[in-house]
C-alpha cells in the first residue's frame, strides 16, 4: 500500500499531466506560500520530472495580505511575467480570507486564451494524494451526464434526509427551478479546458438556479465553511421564493451556522439568504468532509446548495458572499427523472440522451433556412457532438448530445451546415444527408434534436 | 410652481457628482450665460470625451421659464458646445420642470448635443450611492436624454482614449511608471490598439501635468530625414521657437541642448509621442540611426519623455542590438485584450447606460468570437447598440454574431486584410493548417502548430521550403496578426482569431487551397522579412522585468 507521500507524488503528476495537460518543454507557473510549501514542492519536483520549465513564485501570506490593503490591487511585475510566460498556472496558496483578493486577482489575470489555470487554495498532501489522484475519465462522464440533465431540466427536486434519534429519517424536499435551456451549469471535472480556470481538485457540476422561485426545505447534514456536522446532527433550512426564511435545529452546528449568517448579513444584508447554487459532487477521491467548502462540495455522494452570489456562475445575484452547504446522501430528480438515489448515481442515459428512432420530428418546410447558432460545438474523433458553452467568466458547460448512434448522426449533419452567417435550406441539407446514407426521418429527427439544444436555428 | 433657487441646487448637484467620483481637472469658469463646471465622466465608459461641461444658467429663475426662454437657453448652451473640443456633449442643469414635459425641447437640445437634466433627474442621481449605482443613474439619464447612439463608446476606425479606452491597466501603469523621464516603446500587431494606448498615456500625462509640453508626431512615410522630424518636434513643442529649420542650420547638433533647456531652465516636462515609428526607421536605418541616436541623447534626461509606437520594423529595431532603440527604456508588447478586459469593454458601458446584459450569453460569445482583438470587439459593441436601438431588446448571441459577421467591414477586418497582406505561401500554409485542424477534429481555438507541422503539410503538397523560408513564413504570419505564439510553449503558434477559419470554410477551403497552391507554383518568389529569431528575442525581452529608466 503506497504511503501518503507516494500517493501525493502520483497526484502531483496527475495535476500536471491530466488537469493541466502539460507536456515536456512547456512552462508552468506555480504560486504558493509558506503553508502550502510542502505539496507545492512535490508539484515542482513532478514538473522537473516531466521536463517542464518552471516559474516559481513563493508569495508569503503576509505579502498576500498586504496586497489586499493596496488601493490599486495590481499584481507585481514578477507575478505578471510568470503568468504571461506560462502555459499552465497553479495557484496553490493557503485558503485564508485575507488572501482572497490576491488569489482572485491571479485568477482574473491568468484566465485567458491559450492557458489553463488550476486553482488549488488550501492545498495539502492529502488533497494531492487522494482528491486529485482519481480517474478523470469517470469524473468526466458523470459531469457530462449531470450537465446534460441540468441544462435541459426545468425543475430539480432535491430530497435530503433528517436523521431521527430512533434511527429513521424524515425526507425534506426543495424544489429548485433550473430554467430549461435558460441557464447552463458549469462542469468542473478537474481537467481544465484551455483558456479557462478550474478548481483542482475538481469533480462537481453546478448551476445557478432561477432566482426568487425555489421553495421547500433542505437538510444540512454534511458541512459548511469551517464546520462538519456529525450524523445524526443536522439543520433544516426552509426556503420560500428563493430565500431562506427559517432555520431549524440546535446544537454546536447551530451556533456556527448563526455566526456564519451573521457575517453574511454584515457583508450583504440583501442577498445573504438568496439561493445561489445547486451542485452535485462526483469526486470519489474525497471521502471525508472537512469544512473546506471547495473540497467538500466535490465529495461523491453529496450535493450542495449555496447562498449569496450567483453572478460568477451565470446567475444574476451579485453579492460579496457565497456560502456552500453540503448535504450527505441526498436524492435528486430533475423533471421527475432520477439523478441521485441516496447519494448514488441514478442517472439513466435513456431519460436524457435522445434516440433518433424515438424523436418525433418537427414539421419543417423544405425551404426553411437553417443556420448554426453561436454555441461552440466540438465534433470528437469518434464522431460525437459535444456542446461547449461559456457560462461565466472563464467557466464552461460541456456535454455530449444524444445516445451513441444519435450523436454520430448529429455530428455528420452539423458538419454539413455552413458557418455563420450562411444558411442552408432543409431540402438542400436533406439531399446531402441522403448521400451520406441518412434516411429522411432520421435527418428530420436530428434537426429536431439540434434545434432543441439550440445548436441550429 | 414654487420658485427654486436653481443655481444653488445645480451647484450642489455638481458637488455631489464630484464627491461621487467624477473628478474635475479644470477650474470652473463663468461667462455671460453660464457658470461652467468641467467634470470628467470617464468612469462611465461611454462616449463623453475627455471632460464634460456642466452648464448652470445664470440670471434665471427656473420656476417660471417659458418655452421660448428655455429654447434660448438651449441655443446658448449649444453655442457654448460648438466652441468645445474634447467634449462629446454638454449638460445643461435646468432645475425646473418644463423640459420633462416638453419632448420637443428635449429633442431639440439633444440634436444640438445638449443634455438637459431637470430637478427630478438631479435628485435621483444625487440620491444614488457613490460608485456604480451613481454611475448607472447618471448614465441612464444621459441615455434617455441624448440617445444611445450618441453615447455609445464603440466607434470603429478611430483610436479610443479617455472614456472609450478599456483595459490595459498593466501596460498603462508600466508606461506611466517612468515619470522621471526616458523612452518607452509600444510594439504590437496591426489594429491591436497601439495608437489608442499612446494617446491615452498622453492624455493622462497632460491631465496630471497641464503645463507639460507635448509633441504628437505621426511617423509613417511623411518624413524623409532627421531634420524634418526634429523640426516637427520643435514646432509642436514651441511653435514660436527660433530653432527651426530655415533659421537654424545646427538644429540637429543643438536639438538635445534645446530640449534640456526647456526642462532645466523653464522647469517644464517635455513629452514626445511618435506613432508609426516604422516609417521613420525606414530612412533612419539607412543613416545609421542618426535620428534615434539624437532622440535617445535628448530624452535620456530628467523630465524628458519619448514614447514610440510601431509594428514590424520597430520590433526588429528593438531586437537589433546595434539599434539605439534596443535597450532604450521600457518596452510594452501589446497583445489582445484579456477575457476580463473584453467583458469590461462590453458590460461596463452597457450597464451604465441602463442595458442589462447579466442574464444574457453575449459577453462570453463576444470573447469567443473576437479572441480579445479590440477592433473586432468594437464591431460587436456597435452592433449590440444598433440592435438595441432598433428593437429595444438585447439580442441573443446568435442574433448578434450573425449580424456582426454579415458586416462587410468586419469581414474585411478579419479576412480581407489577410488576403491583402499575405503571400500565396502564407495563405497556402494557413489553409492547410485549417484543414489539418478539421481532420484532427480539433477546434481552431485549441489548434496549435509549429514549423514541423507547416513543413509537413507543405511537403504533402510538394512545396518544399528551406529552414530560412519557413522561419520567414512563420514570422510573417505572426507580425501580420494571423497567428500568435503560444505562451509557455516554445516555437508553437495558434491562430489569433479562430473565427478567421469560418470565412475560409464558407468560401470553400479546397478551392482556396487550390488557388494558393497554383499561385505558389507559378511564382516562386516571396517577400522576405526579418527572421523569427529576432521576434523571439523581442518576446523574451518583453517578458523580462526591466530596470527603472535612467
Amino acid at each position: 500500500m503506497p504511503d501518503l507521500q507516494e500517493l501525493a507524488q502520483q497526484g502531483a503528476q496527475k495535476v500536471l499531466q491530466e488537469c493541466l495537460a502539460l507536456k515536456a518543454g512547456e512552462v508552468l507557473a506555480i504560486f504558493f506560500d509558506e503553508r502550502t510549501s510542502e505539496p507545492a514542492h512535490l508539484l515542482i519536483a513532478a514538473a522537473r520530472l516531466l521536463d517542464l520549465e518552471l516559474r516559481v513564485r513563493q508569495v508569503s501570506t503576509a505579502e498576500q495580505e498586504l496586497f489586499a490593503d493596496q488601493a490599486t490591487q495590481e499584481l507585481c511585475d514578477e507575478d505578471q511575467d510568470a503568468m504571461h510566460s506560462a502555459r499552465g498556472i497553479l495557484t496553490c496558496l493557503s485558503a485564508s480570507q485575507r488572501g482572497t483578493p490576491y488569489r482572485a486577482k491571479l485568477l482574473q489575470f491568468g484566465t485567458t486564451d491559450g492557458k489553463r489555470l488550476g486553482h488549488m487554495p488550501g492545498l495539502d498532501l492529502s488533497i494531492l494524494a487522494h482528491a486529485v489522484n482519481i480517474d478523470y475519465t469517470a469524473a468526466n462522464t458523470r459531469c457530462d451526464n449531470l450537465a446534460l440533465a441540468l441544462t435541459l431540466g426545468h425543475k430539480a427536486t432535491l430530497e435530503t434526509y433528517e436523521a431521527l434519534p430512533n434511527g429513521r429519517s424524515v425526507a425534506h424536499q426543495l424544489e429548485i427551478p433550473l430554467g430549461g435551456m435558460r441557464r447552463f451549469p458549469i462542469t468542473s471535472t478537474g481537467v481544465v479546458p484551455l483558456g479557462t480556470w478550474g478548481n483542482v481538485p475538481g469533480g462537481e457540476t453546478f448551476i445557478a438556479p432561477i432566482e426568487n422561485l425555489a421553495g421547500g426545505s433542505f437538510v444540512l447534514s454534511g458541512s459548511f465553511h469551517g464546520f462538519v456536522l456529525t450524523p445524526p446532527e443536522s439543520l433544516i433550512l426552509r426556503f420560500e421564493k428563493g430565500r431562506v426564511v427559517g432555520v431549524d435545529g440546535s446544537g454546536a452546528s447551530r451556533g456556527h451556522f448563526d455566526r456564519l449568517l451573521a457575517t453574511g448579513y454584515a457583508l450583504d444584508p440583501i442577498n445573504y439568504l438568496a439561493l445561489a447554487e445547486l451542485g452535485i459532487g462526483v469526486n470519489p477521491g474525497i471521502s471525508d468532509l472537512t469544512g473546506a467548502p471547495l473540497l467538500d462540495e466535490k465529495c461523491a455522494g453529496t450535493a450542495h446548495i449555496a447562498l449569496g452570489d450567483s453572478a460568477r456562475y451565470g446567475g444574476t445575484i451579485q453579492s460579496s458572499i457565497h456560502e456552500d452547504f453540503v448535504t450527505r446522501s441526498p436524492s435528486l430528480w430533475i423533471d421527475g427523472r432520477p439523478i441521485l438515489d441516496h447519494g448514488t448515481d441514478a442517472f439513466r442515459g435513456a431519460d436524457w440522451r435522445e434516440n433518433l428512432e424515438q424523436v418525433e420530428p418537427a414539421a419543417l418546410a423544405a425551404d426553411t433556412c437553417i443556420r448554426r447558432t453561436a454555441a461552440n460545438v466540438e465534433i470528437g474523433r469518434e464522431q460525437s457532438l459535444r456542446v461547449r458553452r461559456v457560462v461565466a467568466s472563464g467557466r464552461q458547460c460541456t456535454y455530449t448530445v444524444g445516445d451513441p448512434e444519435c450523436t454520430r448522426v448529429l455530428a455528420a449533419i452539423y458538419n454539413l451546415l455552413p458557418f455563420m452567417p450562411h444558411t442552408r435550406t432543409v431540402s438542400a441539407l436533406g439531399t446531402t444527408a441522403a448521400q451520406l446514407g441518412i434516411a429522411e426521418q432520421t435527418f428530420l429527427a436530428a434537426l429536431t434534436v439540434l434545434r432543441k439544444h439550440e445548436l441550429i436555428r | 410652481m414654487p420658485v427654486v433657487d436653481a443655481p444653488s441646487l445645480a451647484a450642489q448637484f455638481v458637488k455631489n457628482l464630484r464627491e461621487g467620483g467624477f473628478r474635475s481637472h479644470r477650474n470652473p469658469s463663468t461667462d455671460d450665460d453660464f457658470d461652467v463646471h468641467y467634470l470628467d465622466l470617464i468612469p462611465l465608459k461611454i462616449r463623453s470625451g475627455y471632460f464634460t461641461p456642466f452648464l448652470i444658467p445664470r440670471r434665471t429663475t427656473y420656476g417660471d421659464v417659458s418655452h421660448d426662454q428655455y429654447l434660448a437657453i438651449i441655443d446658448k448652451a449649444a453655442a457654448f458646445f460648438a466652441h468645445q473640443t474634447n467634449s462629446n456633449f454638454v449638460v445643461l442643469l435646468a432645475g425646473g420642470q418644463l423640459a420633462r414635459q416638453d419632448e420637443e425641447l428635449r429633442a431639440h437640445a439633444a440634436a444640438k448635443s445638449v443634455a438637459i437634466l431637470e430637478r427630478g433627474d438631479m435628485d435621483a442621481i444625487a440620491a444614488a450611492p457613490k460608485g456604480r449605482p451613481k454611475e448607472r443613474a447618471l448614465g441612464t439619464t444621459l441615455r434617455e436624454t441624448l440617445g444611445l447612439v450618441r453615447l455609445s463608446p464603440y466607434v470603429i476606425g478611430r483610436h479610443a482614449t479617455g472614456s472609450r479606452f478599456f483595459g490595459r491597466r498593466t501596460q498603462v501603469n508600466k508606461l506611466m511608471s517612468g515619470r522621471q523621464g526616458g523612452g518607452c516603446t509600444i510594439v504590437g500587431n496591426r489594429r491591436i490598439g497601439k495608437t489608442s494606448l499612446l494617446k491615452e498615456v498622453q492624455r493622462r500625462m497632460i491631465n496630471d501635468d497641464p503645463s507639460m509640453l507635448v509633441a504628437d508626431i505621426y511617423g509613417g512615410a511623411k518624413f524623409q530625414n532627421t531634420y524634418e522630424v526634429l523640426s516637427a518636434i520643435i514646432k509642436a513643442l514651441q511653435p514660436q521657437a527660433r530653432l527651426l529649420q530655415d533659421r537654424e542650420p545646427n538644429l540637429i547638433r543643438n536639438f538635445s541642448s534645446y530640449i534640456h533647456a526647456l526642462t532645466d531652465r523653464d522647469r517644464k516636462s517635455v513629452a514626445v509621442f511618435i506613432d508609426e515609428l516604422d516609417g521613420l526607421l525606414t530612412f533612419d536605418a539607412e543613416h545609421n540611426y542618426e535620428l534615434l541616436d539624437i532622440l535617445r541623447g535628448a530624452f535620456d534626461h530628467e523630465r524628458c519623455h519619448v514614447y514610440f509606437a510601431g509594428f514590424r520594423i520597430t520590433m526588429e529595431a528593438k531586437a537589433n542590438k546595434l539599434c539605439p532603440l534596443h535597450n532604450f527604456g521600457r518596452l510594452v508588447a501589446l497583445g489582445p485584450l484579456s477575457r476580463e478586459e473584453t467583458l469590461e469593454m462590453i458590460n461596463r458601458p452597457m450597464e451604465n447606460l441602463g442595458i442589462d446584459l447579466s442574464d444574457s450569453d453575449l459577453t462570453g460569445a463576444i470573447y469567443s468570437e473576437t479572441a480579445g482583438q479590440p477592433e473586432l470587439i468594437q464591431y460587436c459593441g456597435a452592433e449590440l447598440v444598433h440592435y438595441y436601438v432598433e428593437t429595444g431588446q438585447v439580442p441573443d448571441a446568435t442574433t448578434l454574431l450573425t449580424r456582426v459577421v454579415q458586416d462587410r467591414g468586419y469581414e474585411q477586418a478579419i479576412f480581407g486584410s489577410f488576403l491583402q497582406n499575405s503571400t500565396a505561401r502564407e495563405r497556402l500554409a494557413c489553409y492547410l493548417l485549417i484543414a489539418n485542424a478539421e481532420q484532427q477534429s480539433t477546434p481552431l481555438d485549441a489548434y496549435e502548430f509549429g514549423m514541423a507541422t507547416i513543413d509537413g503539410l507543405l511537403q504533402k503538397q510538394k512545396v518544399s521550403m528551406d529552414e530560412h523560408d519557413l522561419y520567414t513564413l512563420i514570422s510573417n504570419l505572426q507580425v501580420g496578426g494571423i497567428t500568435t505564439p503560444v505562451e509557455g510553449k516554445q516555437h508553437e503558434f495558434r491562430f489569433s482569431v479562430p473565427q478567421f477559419a469560418r470565412y475560409c470554410m464558407n468560401l470553400d477551403l479546397s478551392f482556396l487551397t487550390g488557388k494558393a497552391l497554383h499561385e505558389v507554383m507559378r511564382a516562386r518568389t516571396d517577400r522576405k522579412l526579418f527572421p523569427l529569431s529576432s521576434i523571439q528575442e523581442w518576446v523574451a525581452e518583453s517578458e523580462t522585468p526591466e530596470s527603472a529608466p535612467p
